[in-house]
C-alpha cells in the first residue's frame, strides 16, 4: 500500500489557508458609518443612488448595506443586545409586529428641516417610532401583447375574473406568503361587487370562495420575482404586483399596463432598531431622505411617491403622473387596514390555505 | 474467537466525542432553547401545539411535505441505482467523465434551475411545444405547478445525492463475490439478485434517508414549481416566523422532528442499514446465508424473465438518469448570454452583460470567495469530526452507536430558520458573528450529519480484517486508520467532504443571519434575486458549473498522468469515484 504524500501536502496546504482565513480580522472600518438592511435588487440601487450616495457626499457618512430577512434579523440582532444594523424600510403589518415586540427606537426629528417637519405632519407621517419613506400600490396590470391599443383592455377586478372576456392565465401571490400584505383577498371581494369603503372587516369566506373561481385559471407565486418573470416570458397575461415592479419592466422593454381602478394605496416606513449603534447619524440619514429633491430623485428613478408633499414642488408632470399619489391615481384607490391585517393575518391564511388547497 | 481491535470502548466514545460534544454546544441547547418556546411562551402553554391539531390545513401541509419528500426519495433510489451499478461497473475512464454529469446540478442556483423548468415544461414550453407540433397532444401536458413539477425539480437536485452515495457503498463490495455466484450455477441477473442486491442495501437505506430528510427541508423548489397541494412545512414555518411567532414556529417544527424520526426507525427496521450494526461475527462484514437453491417458482420466473435485459436495462435507466441531470444547464446557459433584462427562451438577443456583472462586480467576486473560503473550512472541520466519529459509531455496541448516530443526524432534521436564529444567538455569545469561522461553524453543524451518513454506510461493508492484518504486522491503531482504513474508504470519505462542501456552498439560511456584510455568501446574494429577478445569476451558476467540471476534469487527468508513471493506484478526486478498488479488496 504506498503512501500518497502528494495528497497529503494538498489537505495540508487547504487547511491552512482556510485557517489563515478564518483567523484574519475582519476589516474594522473607524470612519462614520450607518448599517442599512434591504432587500438588494433594482430596488435598493436606486435607493443607493438617489439616497445614499448624495447623503455621503453631502456629509461623509457612509452607508453600508446589507441584505437578508426583515423581522426576524431584528428580533435577533436587538435580542443579541448589541445590535450592528441601524435602519430599513419595512411595510405596515411588519411595523406593527416590530413595534408590538418592543425592537424599535424612538425617532429624533432634531435634524429636520423645519419646512420639512411642517410638510410631514406629526401623528400620520412622522410617528414616534416611524417616519413614512414612500407611498406605493398594489394593483393589476396586463400585458398589452395581449390586450393592446384599440382593443377592449381590462379596467377592473371584475375585468380581472372574466376570464370569457379577457383569456389567458392570471398571476397571483399565494395565501399568507408575504404576511397578508397583498390584496387577493380585497382583490375578490371587489371582483364580487363590494365597493371599496364597505372592504374591512373582510368577509374571509366570500373572499375565498370568489378565488376558488378563478383558481384553475391562476399561476399563484411565492416569491416577488415571478410576477414580473410571468409577464414578461408570456406564461400570464395579467397580475397583481406593485406599481414600482410594473414601471421598471415597463423601463425594460415589457409591454405592461397598470390599472389604477381598485389598486391600493399603502405607506412604507423607515424604523431605527433599538439600540441602533450608529444612533445620531441614522437621524441625520433620515432627515436627509425627507428633504423634497432627494424624495423627488427616488420617485423619478423608481416609482415610488414621496412621504414629503413638498416634493411635488420638484416634480414635473408626466413624472408625477406616474406616481400614486398623483390626484387623477389616488382617487381610483383604496387604503390598506394594517390594523385589521394585523390581528387576522393568521386567520386569513389558514382560511385561504384550506379553501384553496380543498 | 472476538478478536477486539481497539481495547476498550473508550477508544471509540473519544473518536465521536468531538463531534458530539460540537453539535450539543453550537445546535442541541440552543435548539431546545427555541423549541421549548412551544410550550412555554412565555408561561407554560398548550395553546401552540392545540391550533397544530385543530386546524385542518396544518396537517394537510405536514402529510404534503411527507408525502412529497417520501415520493421524491423513492424515485431517486429507484434512478440511482442502476445509474450508480452502472457507474461501479463499466469502464473506469468512461465512468470518470460520466461522473462530471452527475456533479452538475449541485452547482446551479435553485432559482434559475427551477427557472430553467418552467421554460421547459410550461404550457408554452420546450416540452409541450414540441408535442405540440409533433402532433402527439392537442393540448399542454400540465407539468408543472402541480406535484409532476415538483418532482421532477425535486428529483433532479437530490439525484446526485443518491447516486454518490450508492457508489461509495457499491465500491466496497467484493467483485469476485458475483463470479463466484455465477460458478455456482447462478445465472448473472440471479447473481446480481441474490448476492449484490442484499450487500447494498445499506446503502439504499442510508441515500433513501438523506434524500428524505434533504427534501423535507425544500422551501424554494416546491414553492415555484408547486401548486396549492404542494405547500411544505418550511413554507409555512417561514411566514410564521416573519410575524415573529417563535411558539408556533417551534411547535410545528417539533412535530416535524417527531415525523422524521419515525420514518428514520421505520427505515432501520426495513432495511437495517441506516449504517449501523458490525455483524456479530465480529469481522465487521455484514455477513449472510444465502439461502439454499430451492427459490420459488415465482422468482426463478422473475429470474429468466429480467436475465436478458441484465445489465442493459440498468445501463438504459443509468444513461437516461445522467441525461436528465444535465438538461436544466442546457436552459441554464443560452439564458446566461441572453439580452433581455428578465429570463426569456429562447433569448431574443445576446450579450456578455450578466458575465461582466458577475467578473467586474465587486459584490459578486466577494461572495464568491467568502462562500469558498467558508465551504473549504466547514469541510475540513466536519471531516475531522465526522471521520472519527463514523468509526467509533460503526465499532460501538448497537444501542450506544444508534444514539449517537441520531443525536449527529438531527440537525438534518430540523428547519433551518430555527437552526439560523439558535446559531446566530450562540455565536454571538461567542463574539464570532459575522466572521468566516462563524459561518463555517454555523455550516458545520449540517455538513457534519451528512458525511456521517456517507461514512458510516460505507463502513457497514469495510472488512475489519485488513485491519487485524496490518495489526499483526505491527501497526498501531492510529497508523493502521490512516494506511489501510482510509485509503479503502476513500471514495467515500471524498464523497462525504464534497456533500460537505456542497452543503456549505448551497446554504442560505443561516448565512443570511450569520454572514454579515463581512463575510457574505454566494447564496445571501442569490438569494435578492427572489425578490427582484436579477439574471446574473444565470451567468454566475455557469461558470460554477464550468469551473467545478474543468477542475474535476483536471484532476482526472492529473491522476492518469501519475497512474501510468507509478505502478500504486493513488486515489484522489472523481478517480477516487469511478476506478476500481485497490487491489486488496478485490
Amino acid at each position: 500500500m504506498r503512501e500518497n504524500r502528494s495528497q497529503l501536502s494538498i489537505i495540508i496546504a487547504c487547511a491552512t489557508v482556510a485557517l489563515f482565513a478564518a483567523l484574519s480580522p475582519s476589516a474594522r472600518a473607524d470612519d462614520r458609518k450607518i448599517v442599512y438592511v434591504g432587500i438588494g435588487g433594482p430596488t435598493q440601487e436606486a435607493l443607493r443612488k438617489a439616497l445614499f450616495e448624495p447623503f455621503t457626499k453631502e456629509t461623509g457618512i457612509q452607508v453600508v448595506e446589507d441584505t437578508g430577512l426583515g423581522a426576524e434579523r431584528v428580533q435577533a440582532e436587538v435580542q443579541s443586545g448589541h445590535p450592528t444594523i441601524d435602519v430599513m424600510t419595512i411595510g405596515a403589518s411588519a411595523y406593527s409586529t416590530l413595534l408590538a415586540k418592543d425592537l424599535l427606537a424612538p425617532i429624533d426629528y432634531k435634524y429636520y428641516d423645519p419646512a420639512d417637519l411642517k410638510s410631514m405632519p406629526e401623528g400620520t407621517t412622522r410617528q414616534k417610532f416611524s417616519v413614512g419613506s414612500i407611498f406605493s400600490s398594489l394593483g393589476m396590470a396586463y400585458s398589452k401583447k395581449a390586450f393592446p391599443d384599440g382593443g377592449p383592455q381590462p379596467a377592473s377586478w371584475a375585468d380581472f375574473w372574466d376570464v370569457k372576456k379577457f383569456p389567458g392565465k392570471r398571476t397571483m401571490p399565494y395565501c399568507g406568503v408575504l404576511e397578508g400584505s397583498w390584496p387577493i383577498a380585497e382583490a375578490a371581494l371587489m371582483a364580487d361587487g363590494v365597493s371599496k369603503d364597505k372592504l374591512y372587516p373582510l368577509d374571509m369566506d366570500r373572499a375565498v370562495k370568489k378565488l376558488k373561481e378563478l383558481a384553475p385559471d391562476v399561476i399563484w407565486w411565492k416569491n416577488t420575482s415571478q410576477p414580473g418573470q410571468y409577464m414578461a416570458s408570456g406564461e400570464a397575461v395579467m397580475d397583481l404586483d406593485s406599481v414600482g415592479r410594473t414601471n421598471n419592466l415597463i423601463k425594460t422593454g415589457v409591454p405592461l399596463q397598470f390599472v389604477w381602478n381598485g389598486a391600493n394605496i399603502f405607506g412604507d416606513r423607515w424604523i431605527v432598531v433599538k439600540g441602533a449603534p450608529h444612533h445620531d447619524d441614522v437621524m441625520r440619514f433620515l432627515a436627509f431622505v425627507a428633504k423634497p429633491q432627494i424624495q423627488a430623485d427616488l420617485a423619478k428613478l423608481i416609482g415610488y411617491a414621496p412621504s414629503n408633499p413638498r416634493a411635488y414642488d420638484v416634480l414635473d408632470k408626466t413624472e408625477a403622473m406616474r406616481l400614486v399619489t398623483y390626484p387623477e391615481n389616488v382617487t381610483q384607490t383604496w387604503p390598506t387596514n394594517p390594523e385589521w391585517w394585523s390581528a387576522n393575518v393568521q386567520k386569513w391564511t389558514e382560511t385561504c390555505l384550506n379553501g384553496l388547497s380543498g | 474467537m472476538r478478536v477486539r481491535l481497539q481495547g476498550t470502548p473508550w477508544a471509540q466514545l473519544l473518536a465521536a466525542a468531538p463531534a458530539v460534544i460540537f453539535l450539543t454546544v453550537i445546535f442541541g441547547l440552543p435548539v431546545l432553547r427555541v423549541l421549548a418556546l412551544s410550550l412555554f411562551d412565555p408561561g407554560f402553554t398548550l395553546e401552540h401545539y392545540r391550533r397544530l391539531i385543530d386546524v385542518p390545513i396544518y396537517r394537510a401541509v405536514m402529510l404534503n411535505t411527507v408525502g412529497i419528500a417520501g415520493e421524491v426519495a423513492l424515485v431517486c433510489v429507484l434512478l440511482a441505482y442502476p445509474t450508480a451499478y452502472m457507474l461501479a461497473t463499466i469502464r473506469p475512464r468512461l465512468a470518470q467523465i460520466l461522473v462530471l454529469a452527475v456533479m452538475v446540478p449541485f452547482f446551479t442556483s435553485a432559482l434559475v434551475r427551477n427557472y430553467a423548468w418552467i421554460f421547459l415544461l410550461g404550457s408554452h414550453g420546450v416540452v409541450n411545444s414540441t408535442l405540440l407540433a409533433l402532433g402527439i397532444i392537442t393540448e399542454p401536458l400540465p407539468l408543472i405547478f402541480n406535484r409532476a413539477g415538483v418532482l421532477i425539480g425535486m428529483v433532479n437536485v437530490l439525484l446526485p445525492y443518491t447516486i454518490l452515495v450508492l457508489l461509495s457503498v457499491m465500491r466496497g463490495i467484493r467483485r469476485d463475490l458475483l463470479p463466484a455466484a455465477q460458478s455456482l450455477m447462478a445465472s448473472p441477473f440471479t447473481a446480481f439478485r441474490r448476492v449484490f442486491l442484499p450487500l447494498s442495501l445499506p446503502g439504499v437505506g442510508a441515500s433513501f434517508l438523506l434524500v428524505f430528510v434533504l427534501g423535507l427541508a425544500f422551501f424554494i423548489t416546491p414553492a415555484m414549481l408547486g401548486g396549492p397541494h404542494e405547500v411544505m412545512i418550511a413554507n409555512i414555518i417561514g411566514s410564521v416566523t416573519t410575524a415573529l411567532n417563535w411558539g408556533f414556529a417551534a411547535a410545528l417544527a417539533a412535530v416535524l422532528l417527531a415525523v422524521s424520526l419515525l420514518v428514520i426507525a421505520l427505515t432501520q427496521v426495513l432495511f437495517g442499514g441506516v449504517g449501523l450494526l458490525a455483524g456479530r461475527s465480529g469481522t465487521g462484514l455484514r455477513t449472510m446465508r444465502v439461502r439454499g437453491s430451492r427459490e420459488g417458482a415465482m422468482l426463478s420466473m422473475i429470474d429468466r424473465l429480467l436475465d436478458p435485459l441484465w445489465p442493459h436495462g440498468f445501463y438504459v435507466i443509468g444513461g437516461v438518469s445522467l441525461a436528465f441531470l444535465v438538461v436544466p444547464v442546457l436552459i441554464m446557459v443560452p439564458l446566461s448570454f441572453s439580452s433581455a433584462a428578465f429570463f426569456v427562451f429562447p433569448p431574443p438577443g445576446w450579450s456578455l452583460q450578466w458575465y461582466a456583472k458577475y467578473l467586474t462586480g465587486a459584490p459578486w467576486l466577494e461572495a464568491t470567495w467568502h462562500s469558498l473560503e467558508i465551504g473549504v473550512l466547514t469541510t475540513i472541520l466536519a471531516l475531522a469530526a465526522a471521520v472519527p466519529a463514523s468509526i467509533a459509531i460503526s465499532r460501538l455496541p448497537s444501542r450506544i452507536g444508534m444514539t449517537i448516530y441520531l443525536w449527529i443526524l438531527a440537525p438534518l432534521i430540523m428547519p433551518s430558520i430555527i437552526i439560523a436564529v439558535a446559531v446566530f444567538y450562540v455565536l454571538g455569545q461567542l463574539d464570532l458573528n459575522y466572521t468566516v469561522l462563524g459561518v463555517a461553524l454555523g455550516h458545520m453543524i449540517l455538513a457534519l450529519p451528512i458525511a456521517t451518513v456517507v461514512l458510516t454506510a460505507a463502513l457497514r461493508n469495510f472488512d475489519r480484517n485488513l485491519e487485524r492484518a496490518a495489526t499483526s504486522l505491527g501497526a498501531g491503531p492510529l497508523r493502521t486508520i490512516r494506511r489501510v482504513t482510509l485509503p479503502i474508504l476513500a471514495t467515500a470519505v471524498f464523497t462525504a467532504g464534497l456533500f460537505a462542501f456542497l452543503q456549505s456552498f448551497d446554504e442560505l439560511l443561516i448565512a443570511l443571519f450569520v454572514s454579515g456584510i463581512n463575510a457574505g455568501t454566494l447564496p445571501k446574494k442569490m438569494w435578492e434575486s427572489l425578490q427582484e429577478l436579477d439574471p446574473t445569476i444565470a451567468a454566475v451558476s455557469t461558470v460554477l458549473v464550468t469551473f467545478s467540471i474543468a477542475i474535476l476534469g483536471a484532476s482526472l487527468a492529473l491522476q492518469r498522468l501519475g497512474k501510468r508513471r507509478t505502478t500504486g493506484t493513488g486515489e484522489l478526486g472523481a478517480f477516487a469515484l469511478a476506478s476500481d478498488a485497490p487491489e486488496e479488496a478485490r
